[in-house]
This record gives structure tokens, C-alpha cells and sequence, in this order.
């Protein structure tokens, strides 16, 4: 078990380096000065070329690319010149808002969505399945930024149940429990969005998965010793399809994020997705690439962590691998 | 050897060999698929056509500021009074400039990856890959932020970076298909005879992988458009272009002032991607079987075998009657098994009748395809009613299981019917423990308690012969080897003390000195627990060792039915005495081992003549042509045999099929 994920996080570290390396070769490929960025269009020549120096930009390349990679080893992913700050500090300063958003969305998404999966499965070609799929394909088309327009449209600006935007209530002041509840009330449209482009991949995988395993030899054994149709379904079937499932919610965590991003501008929640908008109408490269790379850094964890979970989840891996 | 002969794999066979073209034109009947193909061809139409469609261009200011639909501006004006119509209409163009670019890319950039990497092999092929890996990792919607943001906003900066990140599932699919392809036979045989590298990959390779490769890039398509919106959306497109996520930016500020800014754009994106993906959905998915009509009952002029049972008019469904000490345990009438299939209704059983008495061993014997599986599913009641129509009837001790409630049917199966099956690896939950799947039988035992449980599973898998069974308890499947786990199965079989086991292969698919321990432990367990076993195969060595009795079967129903003793001396029907020639312990050594020539016929509609004609050496030899005119019925020639042949009915003349 240790070795293999010695194994697996050593094959990491060439992905790491290859992310990082694109990242800096479109930052350099890009037009634009970053001395001038940074000092303004009417320093003279001598001022840019100490700056130059200063910055280790008037080095060849290759050198830079050593320089730049040896920073981010030490967890330097750049200075965020408008905030003052080096960019992951203010990255993680947003972060955890983001994270409020979308882990509640994800653990509803995941309960819906297997659910409704392992419904349609195994009333397959009915009018339940047809009911499930057709609304499940129409939440997939929905752009999430959309979806949150028109809730906000409907909950909150015509009906008035919601709050329109941000995270809390500003006039109140409230504390403790009261906060809470305020923060949940501000959270309800943001979620509802989000959970709904959630749920569709994962409701698919969970129905392609639960069909395989309902056809089963294993199924049919387990139906031929009085296992009644619904106990398979949630016994046996079920428990061999998280596999896949665990794989579609690792593999789709940028998807996420990018849902997160985009809901979080609709209803002006002070989180990621703020960060980046205002980092790119400020220029503000440092943000940009450094949270692309963390990203880049969570998706290659978020593998790591469902071929780790693939072990705990089925027995086969857990004994057959190392 | 003999493949398994679930029913689905049947029917789809059928479907394959009868309509070879079941390609497009079937996919696109499902009222999705319509719908998706609608969709997106109004989509297409629309981008097209924009300049025609739209009533004004859509960055001139045509009215006043704000305006609700109306008869003038269909879909509102905007903050600036601009048309939102024309906006919608040229939206769906550079969607569709967008999607289908970055579509068309994808597929170049992963074809030639996929090729090189595939037909290179070697280092080409691990650096290919490992960029591939990267590309699959980094964050597709981040990344094109991250390109429009440093290198300025517009679409061909956003279609590049698209297309640069959406080729690794395409490189895949082409590199395994090359992969496959090159080992396959003609390509091996044109390397063979000196075709150069590159012609092969172009006449030969390529071809055979651009099919899903296609289908991959299709895909894109939506997936390009939503990237597109989003960006747009954040204040990142094209400023010279109107776009549905430029629109809905442009509407964010007013959501609450002006409703149709945001709606209408927003659900040109939903329905072209909602058709899109229909129309994905169709490519990808097959379209389900449709079920067949309820057949009526027809009754023939001859109901053979022993006799209805003395309940056969019987009592109420459900109502236990109790012990039938005379009648048999298991009588089955008149037993027809239909799958749907595109092509029409499959007869699988054709008016199958056996009986079984109590402890009694019958051997079910035919060659794979004709049945056998299919009758103990339905005795068993497990066939899929969704795709299989079951008519008949099947007496287990004076019930009716065909009318039984599937609640009633749970209760019997596992604690009066038990099954074990062909291939006992796979018939064990991969996730579940030994003992939790025995433990599934023993829940339901009231004798047994709670407490005791372990102590019984570990009894039963001693039984069973299990060398260390308080550690295959908790073993799981993969630990296991075949013939242990079809111990384990017989263990949990045992669990529920069954009156009657249905064993579908048992020792198939085990090595022969297993086979024979296994076929040992069901004799002795018949015995000892008193246990009826339906026992199917298609080896009559088996049957003959171990059977009280033979039914031998042949394409849906019972040709021949006779003692064990009668098998060795006077087998009658020519297909039994072609089954018993091929056996490999018959042919001396210096002879070829006699086949049968053919294989069981597939029907579609009932046979008017004897099923076996075609393929029986007496009627080609003797050129017998009632046997291709009519199907003779199953007689009884002696104390317990019967005979479906020509050949040995009573009177040539009086048939009355």
C-alpha cells in the first residue's frame, strides 16, 4: 500500500514540472513589458535596465526558467503587485469562501446525484429513467452563470425570498448562530446553481455504472438466492459502481471550480471567482498563473486521492496492489 | 468452450447477424434523438443564415433603451437600445465559428498526436503521452482565462487555446485503435508482403481509428461553446464580436431591471447545447430492445411428458398446500421463452415440459444455444421481464411460480430453489466477504439466531470442503480460486437447505481434477441433504456418471428424455447419438473426433419442420421428407424415455402439428 503511493506521487512530480513550465512559457510568450507594467511607460532606459537586473530578467532563459521553478519549490508563486502581497497569500485569503460554496454543493450533488442514478438504473427504459435523463441532459445545458441569473431573477428580485447578493447581510450585524443562518440564507441560490450542474455527470456515470453492474453474473447470483431486486440494487450493485463515481467527481474538480468561479461573480460572493475578475481587469498576472497552478496542483492531487480511495473502496486493489 | 447463453447476449447476436446496418438511421428514431437533431440543425441554420435572419445588425442602435418585447424588437433592446434578436441570431455564429473550429482542430492535432504516438511507439511514445497527462491536468477554462487575460481577448486567441487543450481524449482513442489495428491480421499480413510504413497508415490504420475519433470531437463542440460563454460572461470575449456570453454579461447589471437580457441569450446557449448533447447522447447510446407482444397460449394436439400434476388446475397462487408426497417436485408445462429483439420476438424455449421428483438428479443436455440457461432462469424466475416473455407453467411443489408475486418468488429463491453457476468467480460480489453473501441466506432463517450465524457459515464452508474456513469468511472473490468459490457457491446454495438446486454448468469452467471433486461433492450432498438437482450441461459424460435421469435439449425443446441406464444401451433420437459420438472419450485415438455438423438454429418464428433436419445424418442418408415438412412430437417409446423423432413415432401418418 505505501510503496504504491510513493509510486504514484513520484509519477506527480513530472506533471507538476510540466505544468509549471507552460504556465512560464505563456507568461514570457505573452506581449507586453513586465518592467514596464510594473515601473510605468516614462522611467528612462537606465531605471528599466536596473530593474531588469534587479528582477533577473536581463539572465538567458533557461536560467530564469531554473529561477522561476526554484521559487515555486519553495512555494513562491509570484508577487501580487495590487494587493502587495505574495499571490498565495491572497489566493488562500479567498479560498476558503470558494470552498463554502462548493463543498456543500458537491455533497448534495453526490447524494442527488447517485441517487437519481441508481434510480434511473434500475428502472432503465422506463418513464422514471426518461424523466431522470431528460432533466439530468437539460441541467448539463444550462450554463451555470445563466442558471444563477435567472434564480436570481426569480427568488430573489422578483420574490424576494433570497438575499440578491454577497455573503452576508451588511446592515445587520449579526453574531454567532444568527450569523450562521444569515451566511446559509446568502447561500441557497449559489448552491442551488452550483449542485445543479453538479449533479449531471455524476448522475450519469452513476447510471452507465449500475446498468454494468446490474448485468452483472454476480447480481444474478445474488438475485438467485432471494436477494430481492431492490437489495441488489443498493447491496451489491451500488457499492461496486463508486468506483467510477469517485473517478468522475476527482476528474471533474476544474469543471468545479469553474462553476464555483463563474456562480460566485453572478451573486458577488467575495471569493475566487471575484479575485480572478479583479485580477484580470487589474492585470494582475501573479493571481492568474498562481492559481492556475494550484489548480493544475489540485486536479493531480485529486487523481492521487481517488486511486488512493479506489483501494479503500474495493478489495481487489487493496490487496492486489503491493 | 461453451459460451454462456444469457439472453441478452442471444439477442443481441441476432441483431447483429440479421441487420448488420443497425447504424444511424436507427439511432435517430428515438423522439430524443429527433429533438437533438432539430436543435442543432435550427442552430446551424441560424449561424448560417445571420445576416438574414437578423433584423438589424446588432451593435446598431435601432430604438430606445430598455424596451420590453414587442411586436417591433421580438426579444427587447438592450442597455443601448440595440436589437436583442439580431444579438441572439449572430451569437449563434460565432458559437458556432467557436465550437466547430475548435472541433475540427481537436480532431487534427489528436489524430496526428494519437498516430504518432501509436505507430512510433518507443520514446515518441512516452514523451507523447506524458504530454497528453499534462493536458488532461491543467484546468481548461483556467488556462484559457489565463490566455485571454495575458494575450488579450479575442476569439482566435480563445479558439487556439481551446483547441490546444481538448485533443488528449481524441490522441488516446486514435493511439489505442492504431495500437490494435497494426497487430491485427491484415494489416501483419500487408507488412508482411512489403507495404511501406506510411502507406499503411493512411490505407489501412487510419481509416479503422477516425471513426471514434470523430465521435470524440463531436463532443467538443458543446463543451468549446459553454468555455466561450463563460469567458465571455466574465468580460474576457471578443469586443468585436457579439457573443451569448457577451450579451449576458452585458446583462448582469440589469438582471432585475430588465428580465429578457439575461433569458433570451441564455436560452440560445441551453438549447444548443441541450440539442448537442442529445444528439451526442444518440451516437453513443444503443436503442433498447422493445419487448415483444404477450403471445397467447397456443395449445397443441399432444401435451407430452408425464402428465399435468394432480394441482394442475390447482389452487389459488400463494396458498401453500402442503406436502405433495405423489406429485413431483418440480413440473414444468409448456414452457415459452421470447426475447425482444429489433428484429422481432427471439423463441428461445418453444413448450419446454420436464419433471423432477424429490431428490431426484436430471441432467439437462444440449449444445450452448439452446436453451438451457434460459429454462433454469425462468424456472427461477430471473429472466428480465423487460426484454424476456415467459409463458407456461412451472409447478414447485404444488405452487405455481409463474404466478407467484416477485415478494412470494424472493422468499422461495435462495431457501427452497437455490442456483449455482458457470463461472463461480464472477458469480461472488467482488466488494462482499464469503460470509456476508452466506449471511444474506441465513438472515432469513428464523431457526437459526442471531448469534449463531458465524458459527453456521463456518459449518457450511466446512462442509463444502473449504480446507481453512474461518478465514474464507472473510475472504473476498479475487482470493479465491475457481473451484473454491464454486464451494463457496454451493455453500451458499446449502445455506438456505433447498429442495431443489439448479446447477448451469457447474464445472465448466474449471480445471478437470476440480471438476470431478466438485461433481463428487454434489452427489454426496444430494444424498445426504436429500436434494433434487437440475443439473445442465453439455457434457453427457457428466450426465451419465451422475444423472438419475437425462432430458436432452435441442433448440427449445426437449428431443429426448430417458433414464441413465437407457442412455448407455438405446439412446432413439439421432441428435443423442450424435452427442454421445463426439464425445472425446468415444474416438479412438487414431480417428477424428466426430462433430456435428451446423449449430443450433436461431428462430425467429416456429420451425414447421423437425428442428433437427438440417443437421441429422439419418434423414440426409434415409432422404426422409416428412422431417422437412413437419415437426414430429415428443412420444413415449418405452417406460421412461420419450423421443421428438420421426423415426420413432407410432404411426408416420397421424401427425397432427
Amino acid at each position: 500500500m505505501a510503496p504504491y503511493i510513493v509510486r504514484r506521487l513520484l509519477q506527480a512530480i513530472p506533471l507538476l514540472f510540466g505544468a509549471s513550465t507552460l504556465t512560464w512559457i505563456l507568461v514570457h510568450l505573452a506581449p507586453g513589458d513586465p518592467i514596464v507594467a510594473l515601473a510605468g511607460e516614462d522611467g528612462n532606459a537606465e531605471y528599466y535596465a536596473m530593474m531588469r537586473e534587479r528582477f533577473g530578467l536581463d539572465r538567458p532563459l533557461g536560467e530564469q526558467l531554473v529561477v522561476y521553478l526554484g521559487r515555486l519549490v519553495r512555494g513562491d508563486l509570484g508577487f501580487s503587485n495590487r494587493h502587495n502581497r505574495p499571490a498565495v497569500e491572497v489566493i488562500l485569503d479567498q479560498l476558503p469562501a470558494t470552498l463554502l460554496l462548493m463543498v456543500p454543493s458537491l455533497v448534495i450533488a453526490a447524494l442527488i446525484g447517485i441517487a437519481l442514478g441508481a434510480v434511473a438504473a434500475g428502472r432503465r427504459h422506463t418513464a422514471v429513467d426518461a424523466t431522470v435523463r431528460t432533466t439530468t441532459l437539460l441541467g448539463h445545458a444550462m450554463p451555470v452563470f445563466w442558471l444563477s441569473q435567472i434564480l436570481l431573477l426569480v427568488f430573489a428580485a422578483r420574490l424576494g425570498w433570497f438575499p440578491v447578493q454577497g455573503r452576508t447581510d451588511a446592515r445587520a450585524n449579526h453574531e454567532g448562530l444568527r450569523a450562521a443562518v444569515d451566511v446559509a440564507h446568502h447561500m441557497v441560490l449559489p448552491v442551488t446553481a452550483l449542485v445543479s450542474v453538479y449533479v449531471p455527470p455524476i448522475m450519469r456515470v452513476t447510471r452507465a455504472s449500475m446498468i454494468e453492474n446490474l448485468d452483472a453474473l454476480y447480481i444474478r447470483a445474488a438475485r438467485a438466492r432471494g436477494v430481492s431486486r431492490r437489495r441488489a440494487l443498493i447491496g451489491h450493485a451500488l457499492p461496486n459502481s463508486l468506483l467510477p463515481i469517485a473517478t468522475v467527481i476527482g476528474a471533474q474538480i476544474g469543471f468545479m471550480f469553474a462553476g464555483a468561479v463563474l456562480v460566485e461573480t453572478v451573486f458577488a460572493w467575495p471569493g475566487l471567482g471575484t479575485l480572478l475578475l479583479n485580477a484580470m481587469l487589474n492585470r494582475d498576472y501573479a493571481i492568474i498563473t498562481a492559481s492556475l497552478l494550484m489548480l493544475a496542483t489540485t486536479i493531480i492531487g485529486m487523481n492521487l486521492v481517488t486511486d488512493i480511495a479506489y483501494s479503500v473502496i474495493d478489495p481487489r486493489v487493496r490487496h492486489g496492489r503491493d | 468452450m461453451v459460451a454462456t447463453e444469457g439472453g441478452h447476449g442471444t439477442a443481441g447476436q441476432v441483431v447483429a447477424e440479421a441487420s448488420p446496418g443497425t447504424g444511424l438511421r436507427e439511432r435517430f428514431r428515438t423522439p430524443a434523438a429527433k429533438a437533438g437533431l432539430g436543435l442543432t440543425g435550427l442552430f446551424c441554420i441560424v449561424a448560417i443564415a445571420a445576416d438574414l435572419i437578423a433584423p438589424s445588425d446588432p451593435f446598431a442602435f435601432v430604438g430606445q433603451a430598455f424596451k420590453s418585447p414587442s411586436t417591433d424588437h421580438w426579444l427587447g433592446t438592450d442597455d443601448l437600445g440595440r436589437d436583442v434578436l439580431s444579438g441572439v441570431v449572430h451569437g449563434a455564429r460565432t458559437s458556432l465559428i467557436v465550437g466547430l473550429v475548435v472541433a475540427v482542430s481537436s480532431l487534427i492535432i489528436g489524430t496526428v498526436i494519437g498516430a504518432a504516438a501509436g505507430f512510433a511507439g518507443g520514446w515518441v511514445d512516452d514523451v507523447l503521452m506524458r504530454l497528453t497527462e499534462l493536458v488532461q491536468v491543467m484546468p481548461r477554462f483556467f488556462l484559457a482565462l489565463m490566455v485571454v487575460a495575458l494575450f488579450g481577448p479575442g476569439l482566435p486567441n480563445l479558439i487556439a487555446v481551446l483547441a490546444l487543450t481538448s485533443w488528449e481524449l481524441i490522441a488516446r482513442v486514435v493511439r489505442s485503435a492504431v495500437l490494435s489495428v497494426k497487430e491485427a491480421d491484415f494489416v501483419v499480413a500487408a507488412r508482411a508482403v512489403g507495404a511501406p510504413a506510411p502507406r499503411l497508415l493512411w490505407t489501412h490504420i487510419l481509416p479503422n481509428a477516425i471513426a471514434p475519433a470523430v465521435a470524440l470531437a463531436a463532443l467538443q463542440v458543446g463543451g468549446a461553446i459553454l468555455i466561450e460563454a463563460g469567458l465571455s460572461f466574465l468580460g474576457l470575449g471578443d469586443p468585436n464580436r457579439v457573443s451569448w456570453g457577451y450579451m449576458l454579461n452585458n446583462a448582469q447589471p440589469f438582471v432585475r431591471r430588465a428580465w429578457w437580457l439575461s433569458v433570451f441569450p441564455g436560452a440560445a446557449v441551453a438549447m444548443t447545447l441541450l440539442g448537442i448533447n442529445l444528439l451526442s447522447d444518440a451516437l453513443s447510446d444503443r436503442a433498447p430492445a422493445r419487448p415483444p407482444r404477450r403471445i397467447r397460449r397456443r395449445f397443441r394436439g399432444h401435451v407430452d411428458g408425464p402428465g399435468p400434476s394432480p394441482l394442475a388446475e390447482g389452487p389459488d397462487p400463494g396458498l401453500d398446500p402442503g406436502p405433495n408426497a405423489g406429485s413431483p417436485l418440480l413440473a414444468v408445462e409448456e414452457l415459452r421463452v421470447q426475447f425482444g429483439t429489433d428484429v422481432g420476438p427471439l423463441i428461445a424455449v418453444d413448450g419446454l415440459t420436464l419433471t423432477i421428483g424429490r431428490g431426484e438428479v436430471l441432467g439437462l443436455v444440449g449444445e450452448s444455444g439452446c436453451g438451457k440457461t434460459v429454462t433454469a432462469l425462468a424456472i427461477a424466475g430471473l429472466l428480465d421481464e423487460t426484454t424476456a416473455v415467459v409463458d407456461g407453467r412451472v409447478w414447485f411443489d404444488g405452487i405455481d411460480l409463474a404466478a407467484q408475486p416477485e415478494s412470494a418468488m424472493n422468499r422461495i429463491r435462495g431457501s427452497r430453489i437455490a442456483m449455482i453457476f458457470q463461472e463461480p468467480g464472477s458469480s461472488l460480489d467482488p466488494v462482499k466477504t464469503v460470509g456476508h453473501q452466506i449471511g444474506e441466506v441465513l438472515r432469513r432463517r428464523d431457526d437459526i439466531a442471531r448469534g449463531q450465524r458465524r458459527q453456521t457459515t463456518i459449518d457450511l464452508l466446512d462442509r463444502v470442503g473449504i480446507p481453512d474456513p474461518r478465514r474464507v469468511v472473510e475472504a473476498y472473490a479475487h482470493q479465491l480460486s475457481g473451484g473454491m468459490a464454486q464451494r463457496v457457491m454451493i455453500a451458499i446454495a446449502l445455506a438456505g437447505g433447498p429442495d431443489l438446486l439448479i446447477a448451469d454448468e457447474p464445472t465448466t469452467a474449471l480445471d478437470v481434477t476440480v471438476q470431478a471433486q466438485i461433481l463428487e461433492l454434489l452427489q454426496e450432498l444430494s444424498e445426504t441433504e436429500d436434494m433434487a438437482i437440475l443439473l445442465i450441461t453439455h457434457d453427457l459424460d457428466v450426465v451419465s456418471e451422475f444423472a438419475d435421469r437425462v432430458a436432452v435439449m435441442y433448440a427449445g425443446v426437449i428431443v429426448e428424455e430417458l433414464t441413465v441406464d437407457r442412455l448407455g444401451h438405446d439412446p432413439r433420437h439421432p441428435y443423442t447419438t450424435a452427442l454421445l459420438a463426439a464425445r472425446p472419450g468415444v474416438a479412438r485415438s487414431d480417428e477424428r473426433l466426430a462433430t456435428i455438423p451446423g449449430t443450433v438454429p436461431t428462430m425467429l418464428e416456429q420451425p414447421a419442420e423437425c428442428r433437427f433436419a438440417a443437421r441429422c445424418g439419418p434423414r440426409v442418408e434415409w432422404e426422409l421428407s416428412i422431417c422437412c415438412e413437419a415437426e414430429p412430437a415428443l412420444v413415449e417409446t418405452g417406460t421412461d424415455h420419450s423421443v421428438r423423432c420421426w423415426l420413432h413415432q407410432d404411426s408416420l401418418d397421424a401427425s397432427d402439428t
